[in-house]
């Protein structure tokens, strides 16, 4: 029998069983519902987590800082040698020194960061008041951490951007070491400097100024360094790379694929909730068929004896479950993406009148969609599998007989 | 007479059918060493009390039955030498069936009923359509072609079920009682209608019934009884065993 006509018959024995075959359908739409929404819960989150951990630079970035032993410095050549590092975009050194802070009448110890602009940029730190200073400028920011111990009331933050501040940072022997230096010592240095910015963070007090001000000073041994590579996916390879020149590494990836392998135990916990629901349907459609099947052992014993053969009668029935199945995965997933969706919308429009910043809770990827529509296929094949083959096997006699 | 028929070549032939069905230990032999000529263009019609065997005889013919021993030749291929796939093919090539019981797949309607030999044999569905209206038109009902089957009445259900067995183009038709279920009008017409059809098309046909006023419409007439051959009769025994049973008042 042609594939064509094999449709037309089996649409037709489901059209002429409406409401059977809607609810059954229906079944199958909420099972395969509860899976998109679930697993669209699970990936929603895992986004949202990933994004708020680490911006989507953070995971082209490697951390490098020396090992103890100090053997090798982090000085110009060894930066030299990084930039020349095959996908290597850019490397941005950072200098960290002790210090302290006289601002307004009162001083504060605090961290002293020297980098420079693209540095800050690539660590994700935004100026909440002001701007980051320009590199080579005699400007500082400073955290609210360092306002705050020097007794600046939180209103008014931004004020003090553009204000004078004096630094004291302490250089030790060991940042301005090198081969025709051999036994440097360490000095204390002060500069005034304007704040050109104040960032949010209020844990640890800390201070970042333009690069060029300690490297003026004589400093050429670096702390830490950031690189930059040019794709997510060349991220390992550079760091082995980079490690094996006897430094030592960490990224943001390292965290984002713990949490990948948290999730994806997450996913797996709610599309196993959202198969309790597939299974009762499934359940219900081998029912169904099971059911059509005796009501209709007549009409197969007459196909036969008018000529069907077992693969046409086969196929007559596992076309009804395919139909049954794929008709209700596609509505189940608009079904369970638009569940989602409307769940998001509502959460967002919440966020926003209560002054939060918009979420999206729910995600459905496209592949998700692809492996969801491909198994209720599979469930469908399989429910069919049993009273398919059953109705093909039967004797045309037997069946034409039966009552 | 008898002798001449015997010389021309026959389109199925049995060979010492036997049939037996288990009830409970013992076997109960229905068929017993039937050896059967059918004929081409010949309207045969195998008649019996019921029970006597010629359901299973005729379902036997037609490969669905299959004998404990013995061989049925249709066409001259052994029918129970084939696959079951096979026979269901060759079933579908060669045979038109019209039951005692009108059957239907219950979802379709008249022109699909009719269409669907051909859609089981891989035709197009627009092929199809068009030999089942073709088929419907000649036994006057085109305009219940769009009717669900059970929407018609029992003589107009057996006319649609005539036109499905000759959609095919069969080279024998098969009636099992076909008037079984019906009022004497209905059944004269479908009776009328078969014999119509049958001189117009020139077909082989082989009806099994327990009505003896059929008879006179046959070219030869097969009695059985108890699973066996009781007697053969061509056209002209016919004629004087027709005038018999019209004088003791057998209709």
């Amino acid at each position: 029998m042609k594939i064509s006509s094999l449709f037309i018959i089996a649409f037709k024995t489901l059209f002429g069983k409406k409401l059977r075959s809607l609810l059954t359908i229906g079944g199958v739409t909420v099972g395969i519902g509860a899976i998109v929404f679930l697993v669209s819960l699970g990936y929603g989150v895992e986004n949202l987590i990933v994004e708020r951990i680490t911006g989507l630079d953070a995971l082209r970035i490697i951390d490098v800082s020396t090992i103890k032993s100090k053997i090798v410095r982090l000085d110009r050549e060894t930066l030299e040698r990084l930039s020349s590092l095959q996908n290597v975009e850019a490397v941005e050194p950072l200098i960290s020194s002790p210090g302290q802070i006289s601002f307004g009448g009162s001083s504060t110890d605090v961290v002293v960061f020297a980098s420079s602009q693209e540095y800050i940029e690539m660590s994700g730190i935004k100026a909440s008041f002001g701007s980051v200073f320009d590199p080579g400028t005699d400007k500082l920011i400073v955290n609210a951490a360092v306002l705050r111990l020097v007794g600046v009331d939180e209103a008014n933050y931004g004020q003090t951007v553009g204000q004078q501040a004096k630094l004291n940072v302490i250089i030790n022997a060991e940042q301005q070491r090198s081969e025709s230096v051999p036994n440097p010592e360490a000095k204390s240095i002060e500069k005034d400097l304007s704040i050109a910015g104040v960032i949010s963070d209020n844990e640890t007090p800390y201070v970042f100024v333009p690069r060029e001000l300690l490297e003026k000073e004589g400093v050429l041994n670096y702390s830490q360094a950031k690189v930059k590579v040019k794709n997510k996916s060349d991220l390992e390879l550079v760091r082995q790379k980079i490690e094996s020149l006897g430094l030592s590494t960490t990224s943001a990836s390292d965290t984002v694929q713990q949490i990948d392998q948290i999730f994806s135990l997450f996913r797996i916990i709610l599309a196993a909730l959202g198969s309790i629901a597939l299974v009762v349907a499934a359940l219900g459609m081998f029912n169904t068929l099971t059911v059509s099947l005796l009501e209709r052992t007549r009409e197969v014993g007459l196909m036969k004896a008018l000529g069907a053969k077992k693969r046409d009668v086969f196929s007559l029935f596992l076309s009804e479950a395919m139909i049954i199945s794929c008709i209700g995965g596609g509505l189940g997933v608009v079904f369970g993406f638009f569940l989602g969706e409307g769940a998001n919308y509502i959460l967002n429009y919440l966020a926003q009148s209560t002054g939060n910043e918009p979420v999206d809770i729910f995600h459905t990827p496209f592949f998700f969609v692809l492996i969801i529509i491909l198994f209720s296929f599979v469930v469908g094949f399989i429910t069919g599998m049993y009273p398919s083959r059953r109705a093909s096997r039967l004797n045309p006699l037997d069946a034409l007989r039966y009552e | 007479m008898e002798g001449r028929m015997v010389e021309r070549k026959h389109i199925i032939r049995t060979e010492r059918l036997c049939k037996e069905f288990p009830a409970g230990r013992r076997q109960i032999g229905v068929l017993h060493d039937i050896d059967l000529h059918i004929y081409p263009r010949e309207f045969t019609i195998i008649y019996g009390p019921s029970g006597s065997g010629k359901s299973t005889l005729l379902n036997t013919l037609l490969g669905l039955e299959p004998p404990t021993r013995g061989k049925v030749f249709v066409r001259g291929r052994d029918l129970f030498k084939m696959a079951d796939d096979q026979r269901a093919e060759f079933r579908n090539r060669n045979y038109g069936v019209v039951y005692q019981q009108p059957y239907w797949v219950k979802s379709l309607n008249v022109l699909e009923n009719v269409s669907l030999p051909l859609l089981l044999r891989g035709e197009s569905l627009k092929f199809a359509r068009g030999r089942a209206m073709y088929s419907i038109e000649q036994v006057g009902l085109e305009r219940f072609a769009k009717y669900a089957p059970t929407q018609l009445s029992g003589g107009q259900q057996q006319k649609v079920s005539l036109a499905r067995a000759l959609v095919t183009d069969p080279s024998v038709i098969v009636a099992d009682e076909p008037t079984g279920n019906l009022d004497t009008a209905s059944s004269n017409e479908v009776i009328e209608m078969f014999m119509d059809l049958i001189q117009r098309l020139g077909r082989t046909v082989v009806m099994v019934t327990h009505e003896l006023r059929f008879l006179e419409y046959a070219h030869r007439a097969i009695s059985i009884r108890d699973g066996k051959i009781e007697g053969e009769f061509g056209k002209s025994e016919i004629k004087n065993l027709v005038k018999d049973l019209k004088a003791i008042g057998i209709k």
